[in-house]
């Protein structure tokens, strides 16, 4: 199989954000080792894009979650509470991150402190 | 005549022993004399090229001593000329070793103040650092008990709108 219909399996099993049985299934008896091991790599990409990952110091009201389903339509969303943010929120989605915690503007402080040492 | 007769003077006699004498005289000069005289000639001729020998020899060693002198004396002159060379030769070398010396003294020093500029500069900037992540690490743990609820459900608030109005 080559990598485009590799890649358009894995997009698609990656969809919800987790491999559904039949699937895996389906994968784990067609494709040859090598195949495999490229399907893997696309779909752990793919699960990476899909996923929206939001980390807050408290629980995330319904309001907040109902805005950040829509502002990231069509993909998962994973909540985490870390203490250690101070406040506010931090999302990371793939390749972006969006950090709009105290402890992010601190650390940003800190890196410009560290620049100019 | 009688006079000569009164002294016992007998003219026989007198002529025998002429006679005599002149055969002493001839034997004497044929036997003796000749060969007396060749033994002479032959030892003067000998003492003659002994003392022009002795002479020859005398000049000889006279003309060896001078030869000597003049030896000695270039050989003085060589050896003052070696020794001023090896002098100057060991001057050069040694202000050559001194120079070298101190051209390498003063490439220590150098390094060293460097090594001590870079190890003083890295200390600081170690001790720099140390202090920002120390203030951070202290900053993270009093972070999560900073804020009240309700400060932290408006810095929330500002954050989904910040969010919101990106892109």
């Amino acid at each position: 199989m080559n990598d485009y219909y590799l890649k358009k399996l894995a997009a698609s099993i990656a969809q919800d954000g987790e491999i559904k049985g039949a699937n895996a299934q389906r994968v784990l008896k067609t494709l040859s080792l090598k195949d495999l091991k490229k399907f893997l790599s696309f779909l752990k990409t793919e699960l990476l894009k899909s996923t929206v990952e939001v980390s807050s110091s408290d629980k995330l009201v319904a309001e907040t979650k109902q805005l950040l389903a829509k502002k990231f339509q069509g993909k998962h969303l994973v909540e985490k509470v870390d203490e250690n943010l101070g406040a506010g929120m931090m999302v990371k989605s793939y390749d972006m991150i969006y950090d709009l915690t105290v402890m992010g503007s601190i650390k940003e402080i800190a890196q410009k402190i560290e620049d100019t040492i | 005549m009688e006079i000569l007769q009164n002294f016992g003077f007998q003219p026989t006699l007198f002529i025998a022993q002429i006679v005599n004498f002149l055969i002493l005289a001839y034997v004497f000069k044929r036997f003796l004399y000749k060969p007396i005289l060749k033994t002479l000639k032959e030892r003067q001729k000998t003492i003659a090229k002994g003392l022009s020998d002795a002479e020859d020899a005398a000049r000889e060693k006279e003309l060896a001593l001078s030869k000597k002198e003049e030896v000695l004396n270039e050989a003085a002159k060589e050896a003052e000329k070696i020794i001023d060379s090896t002098k100057k030769s060991a001057e050069d070398l040694k202000e050559e070793i001194l120079s070298e010396a101190k051209k390498e003294a003063e490439k220590i020093i150098t390094s060293a103040k460097e090594q001590a500029d870079i190890q003083m500069e890295s200390m600081e900037k170690r001790a720099k650092q140390a202090s920002l992540d120390n203030s951070m690490a202290i900053l993270e743990k009093a972070l999560s008990s900073l804020f009240t609820k309700e400060e932290r459900s408006k810095i929330l608030s500002r954050s989904v709108k910040e969010l919101k109005d990106i892109d």
